[in-house]
């Protein structure tokens, strides 16, 4: 026997009797887990037949005449409410007006509150933000506290519904108060929060600018100027103006964008000097704003850009060209003839925009 | 006679007993250091998983559906020869809940009808796209559009051999900023574009997001939908069930988690389009087109300098018909084995070169020892260390560390995959079905991960001969029960 493998053997042990031990353990964990999940599968089959009959009851509820009562409400253990919370989830997302509300009164003769706000407490993710969402659609003071704390949430989506609750069901009263938790905020999911803020409305037009000039995060202040292009309040545009010389390039890009969804036909000077940004991202979005702005006092800025070093600058200068109308489109077909780039883009997307 | 050849063979290797117990100890460490990377995996994916978990989350994922924020995503679904599963693929795809895609199906020269029945299906007229040529690519001979579905774009073009140049055909096309490419075999959930789409919206240096493959096999489909989901009762996609459960809830989670993901795989990943223009689009040059963009990606990023990130998401799930008879499923894994050497050695030169990160000091001297070396070790280690055991040049604490290593800490990986899929999960339908994985999780550790590592040297030998045959699949469409064949 070698001498090397002799000294060694105390390693070798150590590696084939640590690789049993892991293996047994992990089988053994395994084994409970299957234990738990026959255990549970049990469970769910009694929950599958609990969510049918309430759905029935549910749907009986709301096409009923008369109010909801205490004694006529099935028996629901509290360790059920989480199907009670699904079932009502599931229809408030289809239905409106009064049949929303009778809903909610079903809720609150089962007390739901007092169980969503335990499960605020205790559950996972999809407990919290489930729970919030609910509680927003309850109103009233207490609630509106719960969201705002939650609105300071470490947690991106926890975050993100309580915001929602509060933009989609309170006044924008609360508004500054949001725009002082974000400017606080570290890291979020633009697009979504963009969505939630544009619940606000018009009114909230100037302290949204303000966020979006003023906030720590980038991704804060882009969800600010997105927000503002879909509410499109022309009270912001000389707020937001500015920010097409930031020094951040989604920043401007998003501007842009804004302000094209703004519609206001003064600001396509400043839209056409962003023509020639170094950002290509910017770019694209001034040449798609002049579209929208249908501004024929862009029409020279955006031939030029036809020949664009970026072939989509190039491509949605052609498309502005084409939304500008018959003098965008005259251009393009005097420039179509030309042996080069801009020949052959102006030639294809008007080929392309006839067909379509 | 033959007890004189054996004296004769163990003089032999009691003579060299230095070498021959340097070269067994060599295999065990590499064993061991592959093993303890699998061991560090398994907490690194569970913290993942617990960071970005989407599973109770319905709430957001149904806010993002009803509003218009959604990033705009083309999906490429490169087509050859596949008419009898491509009118029903494309139809589940314009069913997807996503507020704002295209969907762009590239004929990548069938023989078959499948251009036919595609402008039957969808009504398409032939008609006029702007384009850049971006990346190269076979000539393309028409571009339709569909009057029913506006989103619908076929391109017809000349075969260029693979799906690589199919799906940059698509790219050429493509008009929005994120791009997947959809296999005309496979079937994406309803909300895998909701869910898959989040990272991107968190970080707007997300380039790269890969999915869940699962294995369609067993499964019910109905309207292009997976009805029922159900194990395979065949064995080689059941072995495969368990496979993937473990690559992808254990490795890529925590390759995530480790900012060093190096794979997201050609059936469901999500690309930044610009940036995969600039690295050249998918490669026609290896087997391994979506292995390499990731790394030309990395790459890229890292040469530039500019900060960005990639991730893998657990939840949205792409369910993919796996091969089911021992040929098939041989093919594949000697294609993905030279797949994987043609892009070690053609980015070979980032091994070790702090200039790029901790994909050239870690990701790629990983991908090196259990691509390039783990095959060719494990198989002489299978071979040589019995006999030298037998002939005492090892003694039994060596085999049975070395069968720790290469047969029972692959049960431990197995069933701990299994573990973090039970806890966090449950994608698995039955207890019944747990049980019958964790069978398999020990099964497979005694014959067929031995087969697996024969085709992966065949897969070496093919790569040395410079072999580039893609191999043989058989479709049998989604409409039943995929278990027929069984």
């Amino acid at each position: 026997m070698s001498p090397l493998v002799e000294n060694s053997d105390v390693v070798l042990q150590m590696i084939w009797q640590s690789t049993i031990v892991l293996a047994l353990a992990s089988v053994a964990v395994l084994f409970l887990l299957i234990v738990c999940r026959y255990h549970s599968e049990w469970r769910k089959r009694h929950k599958d037949r609990l969510r049918e009959e309430l759905s029935r009851y549910f749907y009986a509820a709301i096409s009923s005449p008369d109010s909801v009562r205490e004694s006529s409400l099935p028996a629901v253990k509290r360790r059920n409410m989480d199907v009670v919370c699904s079932i009502a989830l599931d229809m408030l997302r289809a239905v409106k007006g009064g049949d929303s509300d009778r809903i909610l009164a079903l809720l609150d003769v089962w007390q739901i509150q007092g169980y969503l706000l335990q499960a605020l407490e205790k559950g996972r993710r999809g407990e919290k933000i489930q729970s919030l969402t609910l509680l927003s659609l309850f109103g009233g003071e207490e609630n509106l506290r719960v969201l705002l704390k939650h609105a300071e949430s470490d947690d991106t989506y926890v975050q993100l519904a309580a915001l929602r609750g509060i933009a989609t069901q309170y006044d924008t009263g609360h508004v500054e108060t949001v725009v002082e938790i974000l400017s606080r905020t570290e890291s979020t999911n633009r697009l979504m929060l963009a969505d939630i803020l544009r619940h606000f409305g018009e009114e909230a037009a100037l302290p949204l600018a303000r966020l979006a000039r003023n906030a720590e995060q980038i991704d804060v202040r882009v969800s600010a100027l997105m927000a503002l292009g879909m509410i499109h309040p022309l009270s912001a545009v000389s707020a937001i103006l500015p920010l097409l010389q930031d020094a951040n390039e989604d920043v401007r890009a998003q501007t842009a964008k804004a302000l094209g969804e703004m519609g206001d036909i003064r600001t396509g000077a400043a839209l056409a000097r962003a023509l020639t940004d170094n950002s290509v991202g910017v770019r694209v979005q001034a040449a798609q704003a002049l579209g929208r702005l249908r501004d024929e006092g862009a029409l020279s800025a955006l031939a030029e850009r036809l020949g664009d070093e970026n072939w989509w600058v190039g491509f949605r200068a052609a498309e502005a060209l084409v939304r500008i109308g018959d003098k965008g489109i005259s251009l393009l077909r005097s420039l179509s003839g030309r042996q080069d780039a801009v020949g052959v883009m102006s030639m294809q997307v008007l080929a392309e925009m006839a067909e379509a | 006679m033959e007890g004189v050849f054996a004296q004769e063979v163990s003089d032999f290797l009691h003579a060299h007993a230095g070498f021959f117990t340097g070269l067994s100890w060599s295999i065990l460490i590499l064993g061991l250091i592959q093993n303890i990377v699998y061991a560090l995996q398994l907490p690194a994916a569970f913290i993942e998983l617990r960071r970005h978990s989407q599973a109770e989350d319905t709430e957001s994922a149904w806010q993002l559906l009803l509003s218009d924020v959604a990033i705009p995503i083309s999906l490429l679904v490169p087509a050859y020869n596949e008419e009898q599963t491509i009118v029903e693929n494309v139809r589940s795809i314009l069913s997807l809940k996503y507020p704002d895609f295209e969907v762009l199906v590239v004929n990548d020269g069938s023989k078959d009808k499948t251009l036919d029945v595609l402008i039957e299906a969808f009504s398409l007229r032939p008609i006029t796209r702007a384009h850049k040529l971006w990346v190269r690519h076979q000539p393309v001979k028409g571009v339709y559009g569909s009057s029913v579905y506006p989103n619908l774009f076929v391109i017809d073009k000349v075969n260029g051999k693979g799906k690589a140049d199919a799906s940059n055909a698509a790219l050429t096309f493509a008009r929005h900023p994120l791009f997947c490419v959809v296999d005309a075999d496979s079937l994406l959930e309803g909300e895998a574009l909701l869910r898959s789409l989040r990272p991107f919206m968190e970080d707007a240096k997300m380039i790269a997001v890969g999915g869940t493959i699962r294995v369609l096999n067993g499964c019910v489909v109905k309207s292009g939908q997976v009805e029922d989901v159900r194990l395979p009762r065949n064995f080689y996609p059941l072995i495969q069930s368990l496979e993937y459960i473990r690559a992808f809830l254990m490795s890529r989670l925590a390759w995530s988690h480790w900012g060093m993901l190096s794979i997201i795989s050609g059936a469901f990943g999500i690309f930044n389009r610009g940036l995969s223009v600039d690295v050249g689009g998918f490669s026609a040059d290896t087997v391994g087109e979506d292995y390499e963009l990731v790394i030309k990606l990395h790459r890229k990023m890292m040469e530039d300098k500019r900060p960005y990130s990639m991730r893998y998401v657990p939840e949205p799930v792409c369910w993919t018909e796996a091969p089911d008879s021992f040929k098939m499923l041989g093919n594949q894994r000697k294609r993905w084995q030279r797949g994987a050497l043609e892009v070690f050695f053609k980015h070979k030169d980032m091994l070790f070169r702090p200039r790029y990160g901790k994909m050239g000091m870690f990701a790629l001297p990983h991908n090196f020892i259990v691509d390039v070396l783990g095959p060719l070790a494990e198989a002489v280690g299978y071979i040589l260390i019995p006999i030298f055991w037998m002939t005492g040049v090892l003694n039994t604490d060596f085999i049975l560390a070395f069968m720790a290593m290469f047969f029972l800490f692959g049960v431990f990986i197995s069933v701990s995959s299994l573990v973090l899929e039970e806890m966090e999960l449950r994608r698995v339908p039955h207890a019944r079905d747990l049980a019958i994985l964790a069978g398999v999780a020990v099964i497979e550790n005694f014959g067929y991960r031995q087969m697996n590592n024969i085709w992966r040297i065949i897969g070496w030998w093919q790569y040395l001969r410079k072999n580039n045959q893609w191999g043989e699949m058989t479709r049998t469409g989604f409409s039943h029960a995929k278990d027929k064949k069984d």
